[in-house]
């Protein structure tokens, strides 16, 4: 464990561990958080992966370290690193196993009370419509010319299959589609897992969480991204699904000989890489953004089936039951951008794993509508607790590589979860507080307890105070579906 | 040594620990960890037969390789396996599995991860701790 006394305060939500920490160590680490957060985290080994981070070859600046940060595998979750393209390296499991795992919001004008009227039904139909559970297959089967086109397009292919409209596109980071995405560098077995798992949610922490606006902060930024006080939202937490986890098992795989072939030293196995420019690095950016579009087409299929699922409860009980788009944005991605760093302007390999791009005002890599605002950050919360949604500062883009939280980050394990209440207990809580539940497996109803997560507001107070995102909107749940 | 498999908390994930006397149990034991995290309960009936290779490195990426291709049956096929035959060859390790269709589990496990992974030669045989990314 690292002691509280290594860290250097740079301000009461900005604190320091220096290179001179260890030997190895090539850049700082910088973390965002509380003095009581910052505690909280030497609890685990989220300290020590995000030092281990600071070894790799051609890191820019430093290492960032979220305050939802907790412990992963071999990188922190919560945790930003980025890379010089000319002599920095891209590494797999720093983006993580579920490529593009991220966040989708809608808006919409229907009144939060409907929600309590028909409550059952939407759940019910939310949970037909959608559907969740890992393996689990989508409605959708692909052949294996069409899961290529997948890969190229994103967001494009539903689209073109009459699931998406264009303010949708606009409003997904990339709309919804990296450019240089290469199918033909996945592997069989991963196509094969691609075939049928669009349009489906998954399990774990995957979820769609109806919700309704509870307080707005900024009316402006909030009426420009169609939220309004008192209204429905409904949220989606999913990713990539199989696909995604088996490119990356494949390639951390893989360049377990590729670390030995370019003469790499890497703290944890885990954290194996390959030079950016390498023909491995490439290779794997290739299939990585290959993921990253099946992902973005996912939670685009998973918005269009729960639009189906909306106008089958509410059609003919109000005039309008539509979903405009918020935002779409991933937490678990390798970007190349390019950031001003000690005053010159660098391009990069930005990997976020548990974190957000939160792109400040002006920004030609945001929709154009919301250039005035900021970036939307979207900000889950824990079943019990409220959702928020953000926007990029200009300070996101000085402080952090454009990066913000991405959630409440957990504190307790799943045992430690599963001990303090029971499934059905906690279903039960959260009906009393008028949350909705609909799981696939209670035991897992009961690891994603909100007792196991941070208080997001807390986590919300210190990107606010150290001013890489500023505050648009609450949302508080009343319907969660999960796997 | 007798063998056997214990899991330690993780903030996020799912870890085990692992312990056989030698590496063709541990990897036995560890397929049995990774399905008892899952839950699984598989169909008496029809079985299925899969043979793989796996590359021999090293211990460790055999070891995660050998997850890893039965993480791949139980989410592309729907397969559990109960019986392992092992064939070592040169550089390689042949494996011959029996398994049965999955009656119920929980999916929760994305990959088998190289987290801090070692395995440990003790006097009475092997340790190791393994992380699954959920």
């Amino acid at each position: 464990m690292i002691p509280l006394n290594r860290f250097t305060k740079i301000s009461d939500f900005v604190w320091e561990i220096p290179s001179t920490y260890r030997q190895d160590m090539r850049v700082p680490v910088r973390i965002f958080a509380t003095q009581e957060l910052l505690k909280a985290s030497l609890d685990d080994l989220s300290m020590e992966q995000a030092v281990n981070v600071a070894t790799l070859p051609g890191l820019a600046g430093q290492v960032v370290v979220m305050p939802d940060m907790h412990q992963g595998y071999g990188f922190p979750i919560g945790g930003v690193a980025a890379s010089r393209v000319s002599d920095g390296v891209v590494s797999p499991g720093a983006i993580g196993y579920d490529i593009n795992c991220g966040v989708r919001l809608l808006a919409s004008t229907i009144p939060g009370e409907l929600a309590k009227k028909h409550g059952q039904d939407l759940a019910i139909a939310l949970d037909r419509f959608c559907p969740s559970g890992v393996g689990k297959e989508g409605k959708i089967r692909l052949s294996e010319a069409e899961l290529r086109q997948v890969c190229k397009l994103g967001s494009g292919w539903a689209l073109k299959k009459g699931m998406a409209n264009d303010q949708d596109i606009v409003r997904t980071e990339e709309e919804g589609c990296l450019q240089e995405a290469d199918p033909m560098s996945i592997s069989p077995r991963a196509m094969s897992r691609g075939i049928d798992q669009l349009g489906t949610l998954g399990s774990g922490n995957h979820f769609l969480e109806v919700g309704v606006v509870d307080a707005v902060f900024d009316e402006k930024a909030a009426t420009q991204m169609g939220m309004q006080e008192g209204n429905l939202t409904l949220m989606i937490h999913c990713g990539s699904r199989g696909f995604g986890h088996q490119i990356c098992t494949d390639f951390v795989q893989q360049f377990q000989s590729t670390v030995r072939h370019y003469q790499i030293q890497i703290p944890d196995r885990e954290l194996v890489c390959a030079p950016v420019q390498s023909p491995e690095g490439q290779k794997y950016l290739a299939a990585m953004r290959s993921a990253a579009n099946y992902a973005f087409c996912n939670r685009q299929i998973l918005a269009h089936q729960a639009r189906e699922a909306f106008e089958s409860v509410f059609a003919g009980k109000i005039k309008n039951w539509g979903l405009t788009q918020v935002y779409d944005v991933a937490h678990n991605m390798g970007k190349i951008e390019t950031h001003v760093i000690q005053g010159q302007k660098v391009k990069v390999c930005v990997h976020r794993k548990g974190a957000t791009r939160a792109f400040g005002p002006g920004s030609p890599a945001i929709p154009e509508e919301y250039r005035s605002i900021g970036q939307p950050v979207l900000v889950p919360g824990s079943m019990g607790t409220a959702s928020w949604v953000l926007a990029g500062t200009s300070g996101s883009m000085e402080h952090s590589f454009g990066s913000c939280c991405h959630g409440a980050g957990r504190v307790l394990s799943r045992n430690q979860a599963k001990r303090s209440i029971r499934g059905e207990q906690l279903r039960d809580q959260l009906g009393e507080q008028g949350v909705l539940i609909k799981a696939g497996s209670l035991p897992g109803l009961a690891e994603e307890a909100p007792q196991a997560y941070k208080d997001v507001d807390m986590v919300v107070e210190v990107v606010v105070g150290a001013d890489i995102a500023r505050k648009v909107a609450r949302i508080k749940p009343l319907i969660v579906i999960k796997g | 040594m007798d063998a056997g498999f214990e899991e330690i908390d993780h903030t996020a994930d799912w870890e085990i620990k692992v312990w056989a006397p030698d590496f063709l149990s541990l990897l036995r034991v560890a397929a049995n960890g990774m399905y008892s995290l899952m839950e699984l309960e598989l169909e008496s009936s029809p079985a299925v037969n899969k043979t793989f290779l796996l590359p021999f490195e090293d211990a460790e990426s055999t070891l995660v390789g050998f997850l890893s291709e039965l993480l791949y049956y139980v989410d592309a096929e729907k397969i559990g396996f109960k019986h392992f035959s092992f064939h070592p060859r040169k550089n390689q390790l042949r494996v011959e599995a029996t398994g049965y269709p999955i009656r119920s589990g929980r999916f929760d496990i994305k990959a088998v991860t190289y987290h801090k992974i070692k395995i440990t030669n003790q006097k009475v045989g092997l340790t190791v701790r393994i992380v699954f990314d959920v």
